[in-house]
């Protein structure tokens, strides 16, 4: 893709953009919620498969449901501050005008997908989970900054995705949890269309000029970055909630253990081998 | 070796089987010499909590404070406030 189509590209989004806008303010939200119902897709939740799973009850499962609901809409809120932050430093500041443009529609929508998980968690948990991430400088440099900020945003954003549309579709959950799945899904397919497009656009223009050691650092980096994401997704704190015994050593234990790997190993199968075959990730 | 340093080296070694902790100085810049990258933070905090007793605040979470294994230990152990 060239200059001219890529800037067109961008064009048609923050045309979609302007005219498909969601608007939180119109969603309905229940008064309360049941304890005896699911909130989150069992097959996803982080101890499915393993002894602990099978030695709960269903109303157990239930409710280690709605604290795993409560984590993965805190881990959206505290990805979605963190590319907020990040986009906004680097808008406007050099001379293409139409990526500034677009990343504007995409930080408006982050911000309002924040409404949605923060609306959750506040309204039915009161609380969103602290975010124990720590990001350092993405030390790309030579320009690499902006694009290895995208390959993280995209990693991050596929996994979303993943669940995402898993329980939108998913009748056995609450529709208020189905709902703002879908909604996520449906303006961060739109994202994910931007990132690969413009991942794709800077490998053509500077990337594939990269001496072997810069390109393994780039691997080496993103495939970090891909631990820490899946990292987030097994919170000791929700096994707390969730009355689960010895929470901590259940967390040491089975964040690390086959039913965790495998899972990993498939939605990454689904959903990065784009990236692998892009050489910017480790095989898995 | 004060108690809280040594903690730190428990949780460091937990996070790192691979890693000769013994063989680090107290005073060896972690993140610089790549002892530990930004990502092994959220193992790390895990683990300092589930060591010190109580949940690490955001306010804890600045540059520097995950410079050493003596800044660690009076961060996140002794509760100590980096300016």
């Amino acid at each position: 893709m060239n200059d001219i189509d890529f800037k067109q590209f961008l064009r048609e989004l923050s045309k979609i953009s302007a005219e498909e806008l969601i608007d939180p303010r119109d969603f309905s939200w229940p008064a309360s919620v049941d304890a005896n119902a699911w909130y989150f897709t069992p097959e996803l939740i982080s101890l499915y498969g393993t002894e602990v799973w099978d030695s709960l009850h269903e109303s157990a499962r239930q409710r280690l449901s709605f604290f795993e609901a409560v984590n993965f809409f805190s881990l959206n809120i505290h990805g979605e501050r963190y590319l907020i932050s990040e986009i906004s430093k680097r808008l406007y500041e050099d001379d293409n005008v139409e990526l500034s443009r677009y990343l504007t529609h995409f930080v408006d929508e982050e911000a309002r997908h924040m409404l949605y998980f923060s609306g959750f968690c506040d309204r039915y948990a009161g609380k969103v989970y602290p975010d124990r991430s720590f990001h350092d400088s993405l030390g790309g440099g030579e320009g690499l900054d902006m694009f290895l900020l995208f390959a993280r945003i995209n990693v991050f954003e596929e996994i979303v995705d993943h669940y995402n549309r898993v329980m939108a579709n998913d009748e056995r959950l609450v529709p208020v949890v189905r709902e703002i799945n879908r909604i996520h899904h449906v303006e961060e397919l739109r994202h994910l269309n931007f990132g690969r497009r413009f991942l794709q656009h800077c490998l053509e223009q500077r990337i594939a000029d990269l001496d072997a050691d810069r390109r393994n650092t780039l691997r080496e980096h993103l495939s970090g970055y891909l631990q820490l994401v899946w990292k987030q997704y097994y919170n000791p704190d929700v096994y707390r909630d969730a009355g689960i015994i010895e929470p901590f050593d259940v967390w040491r234990t089975y964040s690390v253990a086959a039913p965790a790997q495998e899972h990993r190993e498939r939605v990454g199968q689904r959903r990065l081998s784009w990236l692998r075959r892009l050489d910017l990730l480790e095989a898995a | 070796m004060s108690s809280a340093i040594k903690q730190v080296r428990a949780c460091l070694a937990a996070i790192k089987p691979d890693l000769d902790v013994a063989s680090i100085r107290a005073n060896t810049p972690l993140l610089e010499e790549r002892v530990i990258t930004s990502f092994d933070v959220l193992d790390l905090l895990l683990h300092l909590e589930h060591a010190s007793g109580r949940q690490i605040s955001r306010a804890q979470l600045v540059p520097g404070s995950f410079r050493d294994i003596e800044t660690i230990a009076r961060v996140f152990i002794d509760g100590e406030m980096l300016s």
